[in-house]
C-alpha cells in the first residue's frame, strides 16, 4: 500500500482525538465522581437513578411529615399525662372534702382550688403543637375548649403516610380524651365537683368522686392511646431514615463512579494521549526533514 | 540518418520533457496539502525517429492518479459522518436540556413538589407549608414548559440551521454544474481539466458532507451527481434545494428542477448533516416532546382531579392546581399553575369535607400519593420522565458512538484514497532527482553536442 503524509497524518490526529476524548470523558468522571452525569453516559442507569432518587425524596418528605406529627402527639401525650396529674389532684380534693369532718368554709376554699384546676385544665386542652391546637380534631385553629370547657372542635382522625398506601393517625383525639364522647366530660366533672363545694352539698361531693375517678380513667387512657400513635409514628420514621441509608447506598452504585478504576484508567488515558502525541511529533518532524 | 542537428532537437525535447516532468512534481509538492489534490504524473512518450527527427521523447498527457471507488467510498463516508456528527450534537444539546447536570430538571421538581406537599400533610393548616407547596407547583409547571420550550427552540434553531445549509449547499450545486460545463470544453480543446476535476470533486464531498452524495462521470467529464434518490446536478444544470416545514411541523425538504418541477425527497434525506439534523428534530427531540406533553397532560389531571375534590381553607372547592389542560400537544409548554390558586396558598385544598377545616389533612395526604399513582400506561409520574431521559439518553449515545464510528471510517476512507491519489512527499523526491538526473544528463549531452559543433565551425572557418 502506498503511504502518503496525509494517511499518517490523519491516522495520528484520529488516534489523538480519540485518546483526547477519553481522557476528557475520564477526568470528567474523576472530579465529579459521577460515573452517570448525564442520560447517555449510561441510558438505564440514568432512568434508575431518577426513580431511585424520587422514592427517596418521597421517603424523605414522608419522613419528615412523620417528625412533625410524631412531636405533636408526643406533645399531646406528655400534655394528657399532666391533665391526668391534674384530675387526681381534683381526686384528692373531693375525696378530702367528703370527709365529714370538713367545715363549710374549708370546702369553699377547696372550691376555688378545684376552679383553678378546672382553668388549668382548659389550659391544658388548649395545648397548642406545630401545627395547631392539639385536641380540636381538625378544628385545630382556634381554641377548642372556652373557659367554661365548652368545646368547639371535632373529633376527626388525621393520618399521614408511612410507607406506600399505609397511613398512621397523626393526631390525638381531644373528644373522647376531654369531652363526654369519651365517657366522662373532664370539664363537667371538675365543674360538678366545685359547684358541689361551694353550696357545700356532700352528696354531690361523694358522687363527683366517682365520676373524677372515670374522667382520669379516661384521660390516663387518652395519653395511652397519643402515646401508641406516637410510637408508632417514631418506629416508622426509624425505618425510614435505615431505609434512606440503604437507598442512598444503593443509589451510589449506580451513579457514583468507582475512584480507584477511575483515577487508573485517567492515568492510562494520558498515557495514551501522551503516546499519540509523541508519536504525533516524531511523525511530523520526519515529514519535515523529507522536504528539507 | 543521425545528425549532430538532430542531437540537437533530441536533447532540447528531452530538456522540455523532463522540465515538464518537474513542474508536475513540483505542482504535486506544492498541492500536498490541498484538500481534494488529486496527485498528476507526466506521461512520457518515446518520439518514434522520422526522416525529420531522430526522436526523443514527448510528454503525452498529464494524468491525474483518480481513483472513481475510493473517491466514491469517501462521498458514502463522508455522508454518514455528516448525519452521525449533526444528530450527536443536536442530541447533546437536547439531552442537557432535558436532563441538565446542574439539576432543575422536571423530574426534581416533580419530587420537590410531593416532599412540600408531605410536610403540608402534616401541618395542613401552616401558612409556611401551604406557601411551600404553591412555590413548588409553580416550579414544576416551570420546569415542564422550560424544558418543553427549550426542545420547541432547538427544533426551530435546527430548522434555520437547515435552511441555512440548503442556501450554502445551492451555491455549491451550482459551482458544481459551471465546473461540469468547463471541464467537459476543456476535454473537447485537448485541455487538461485536472485542476478543474480537483475543485469540482472537492465541491461534491461538500455536498456529500451536506446531504449524502454519489456521482457518475460521463464521457465528457462531466459529473452527475445524486442525492435523496434524486438528481440534483446534471451536466451543467443544477436544482435548488430549499427546506421548509410541513402542516405536522416536521421539516420538509424540497428539490426544484432547473425546468420548474418541484418534489419533495423529505424521506429520502438520511444522509449527510441534513439527513441528522431532521432525525434528531423530526424523530429523536419530536418524541421527546411528545413524552413530555403526555407527561405533563397526565400529571395536571392527576394532580387536579385530587385538588378539585378537595377544600381550601376558604371552604371553597372544585378548583385546579394547574391550568387544566385542553390537549396533549403542547400541555408541557404551557403548563402553568392555576389562576384561582396562583397567589393564594390558602385556596389549596387539603381537606375533602369543610367541616374538617382547617386541619383535616385527606385531600393532601391523597395528593401526595399522586407520586405513586400510575398515570395511564406510563407508570408513575417519575418513571415517565426516567422514561423519557432514558429515550433521549440512548439516541445521544447511539449518536455519539456513531458519531465516533464514522470518524474513523472517514478516516480509513481517506486514507484509502489518499493512498491511491494523495501526494507522497517521499516519492516526489525521488521523481525530483531522477528527472533532475535525467535533465542534467540531457545538458552533459547538449554540451557534448554543442561542442563537437563548434569544433566543426571552427575548423570549417579557420579553412
Amino acid at each position: 500500500m502506498r503511504i502518503t503524509e496525509t494517511m499518517t497524518l490523519n491516522t495520528v490526529l484520529q488516534s489523538e482525538s480519540v485518546a483526547a476524548q477519553r481522557m476528557n470523558q475520564l477526568s470528567n468522571e474523576a472530579s465529579s465522581g459521577l460515573a452517570v452525569s448525564q442520560p447517555s453516559d449510561d441510558p438505564a442507569a440514568y432512568a434508575s437513578i431518577v426513580t431511585r432518587t424520587a422514592q427517596i425524596s418521597t421517603v424523605e418528605g414522608r419522613s419528615e411529615a412523620v417528625k412533625v406529627a410524631a412531636g405533636d402527639l408526643n406533645l399531646a401525650e406528655s400534655t394528657l399525662d399532666q391533665a391526668g396529674t391534674l384530675m387526681s389532684e381534683a381526686s384528692q380534693v373531693a375525696i378530702e372534702a367528703s370527709n365529714g369532718t370538713m367545715t363549710a368554709s374549708d370546702r369553699a376554699n377547696a372550691a376555688t382550688q378545684v376552679n383553678s384546676i378546672l382553668q388549668q385544665m382548659v389550659g391544658l386542652a388548649n395545648t397548642k403543637g406545630s401545627s395547631g391546637y392539639l385536641f380540636g380534631g381538625t378544628k385545630n385553629n382556634t381554641p377548642p375548649f372556652d373557659s367554661s370547657g365548652n368545646f368547639s372542635g371535632n373529633d376527626t382522625v388525621t393520618q399521614v403516610e408511612v410507607a406506600d398506601g399505609v397511613l398512621a393517625v397523626s393526631n390525638a383525639n381531644g373528644a373522647t380524651a376531654f369531652t363526654a364522647e369519651g365517657g366522662t366530660n373532664v370539664f363537667s366533672a371538675l365543674q360538678g365537683l366545685a359547684t358541689a363545694l361551694t353550696s357545700n352539698d356532700l352528696t354531690g361531693i361523694q358522687s363527683s368522686v366517682q365520676t373524677l375517678s372515670s374522667a382520669q380513667t379516661q384521660l390516663i387512657s387518652a395519653r395511652v392511646d397519643a402515646g401508641e400513635s406516637a410510637a408508632r409514628l417514631t418506629s416508622a420514621g426509624d425505618a425510614m431514615t435505615s431505609a434512606l441509608t440503604q437507598m442512598q447506598i444503593s443509589l451510589g452504585d449506580v451513579q457514583d463512579a468507582d475512584s480507584a478504576t477511575t483515577f487508573s484508567n485517567l492515568t492510562a488515558s494520558q498515557n495514551a494521549y501522551q503516546q499519540a502525541l509523541q508519536v504525533n511529533k516524531q511523525v511530523l518532524s520526519m515529514a519535515l526533514s523529507v522536504s528539507n | 540518418m543521425g545528425s549532430l542537428f538532430g542531437l540537437l532537437g533530441t536533447m532540447g525535447s528531452a530538456l522540455q520533457a523532463q522540465q515538464a516532468a518537474m513542474d508536475v512534481t513540483g505542482n504535486n509538492v506544492s498541492n500536498a496539502n490541498t484538500p481534494g489534490y488529486v496527485r498528476q504524473t507526466a506521461v512520457l512518450q518515446a518520439v518514434p525517429a522520422t526522416a525529420d527527427s531522430d526522436g526523443g521523447v514527448t510528454v503525452s498527457s498529464i494524468q491525474r492518479a483518480f481513483n472513481s471507488f475510493t473517491y466514491g467510498q469517501v462521498l458514502v463516508q463522508t455522508g454518514l459522518q455528516g448525519s452521525a456528527d449533526a444528530r450527536n450534537s443536536a442530541l447533546t444539546e437536547a439531552q442537557a436540556t432535558i436532563a441538565p447536570t446542574g439539576g432543575g430538571a422536571v423530574g426534581d421538581s416533580i419530587n420537590s413538589f410531593f416532599s412540600a406537599v408531605q410536610t403540608l400533610s402534616a401541618s395542613p393548616s401552616d401558612p409556611s407549608a401551604r406557601s411551600a407547596v404553591l412555590q413548588q407547583a409553580t416550579q414544576v409547571a416551570q420546569a415542564f414548559s422550560t424544558t418543553a420550550s427549550g426542545l420547541q427552540q432547538q427544533q426551530s434553531g435546527i430548522l434555520t440551521q437547515a435552511q441555512g445549509l440548503a442556501t450554502t449547499l445551492n451555491t455549491t450545486l451550482s459551482q458544481i454544474a459551471s465546473l461540469n460545463g468547463q471541464i467537459a470544453q476543456a476535454n473537447a480543446a485537448g485541455q487538461s481539466p485536472a485542476d478543474l476535476e480537483d475543485q469540482r470533486d472537492q465541491l461534491v464531498t461538500t455536498v456529500a458532507q451536506g446531504m449524502g452524495a454519489s456521482v457518475v462521470t460521463d464521457s465528457t467529464g462531466a459529473v452527475t451527481l445524486f442525492s435523496g434518490n434524486t438528481v440534483l446536478v446534471s451536466g451543467s444544470n443544477a436544482s435548488t434545494v430549499s427546506v421548509g416545514i410541513d402542516a405536522n411541523n416536521a421539516m420538509q425538504v424540497n428539490v426544484q428542477r432547473p425546468g420548474g418541477s418541484t418534489i419533495d425527497i423529505t424521506q429520502n434525506v438520511t444522509d449527510g448533516t441534513l439527513g441528522g439534523l431532521r432525525e434528531s428534530r423530526d424523530t429523536d427531540i419530536a418524541q421527546s416532546l411528545q413524552s413530555l406533553d403526555q407527561l405533563a397532560y397526565s400529571f395536571s389531571n392527576a394532580v387536579n382531579a385530587v385538588q378539585s375534590s378537595g377544600y381550601g381553607l376558604d371552604g371553597q372547592t372544585g378548583r385546579n392546581l394547574f391550568t387544566a389542560p385542553t390537549q396533549v400537544q403542547g400541555a408541557a409548554a404551557s403548563m402553568a399553575v392555576d389562576p384561582s390558586v396562583a397567589g393564594q396558598p390558602n385556596n389549596i385544598a387539603t381537606a375533602s369535607d369543610p367541616n374538617d377545616l382547617p386541619g383535616g389533612n385527606d385531600t393532601a395526604v391523597a395528593l401526595a400519593q399522586v407520586a405513586n399513582q400510575s398515570l395511564g400506561s406510563m407508570g408513575t409520574a417519575t418513571s415517565a420522565f426516567a422514561a423519557i431521559t432514558a429515550q433521549i439518553g440512548n439516541a445521544a449515545a447511539a449518536a455519539s458512538t456513531d458519531s465516533a464510528t464514522r470518524a474513523e471510517t472517514v478516516t480509513q476512507a481517506q486514507n484509502l484514497n489518499s493512498s491511491a491519489s494523495g501526494v507522497s512527499l517521499e516519492e516526489e523526491s525521488v521523481n525530483l532527482t531522477k528527472f533532475q538526473q535525467a535533465f542534467e544528463a540531457a545538458s552533459r549531452v547538449l554540451q557534448a553536442a554543442d561542442s563537437l559543433l563548434s569544433d566543426f565551425m571552427t575548423t570549417m572557418s579557420t579553412n
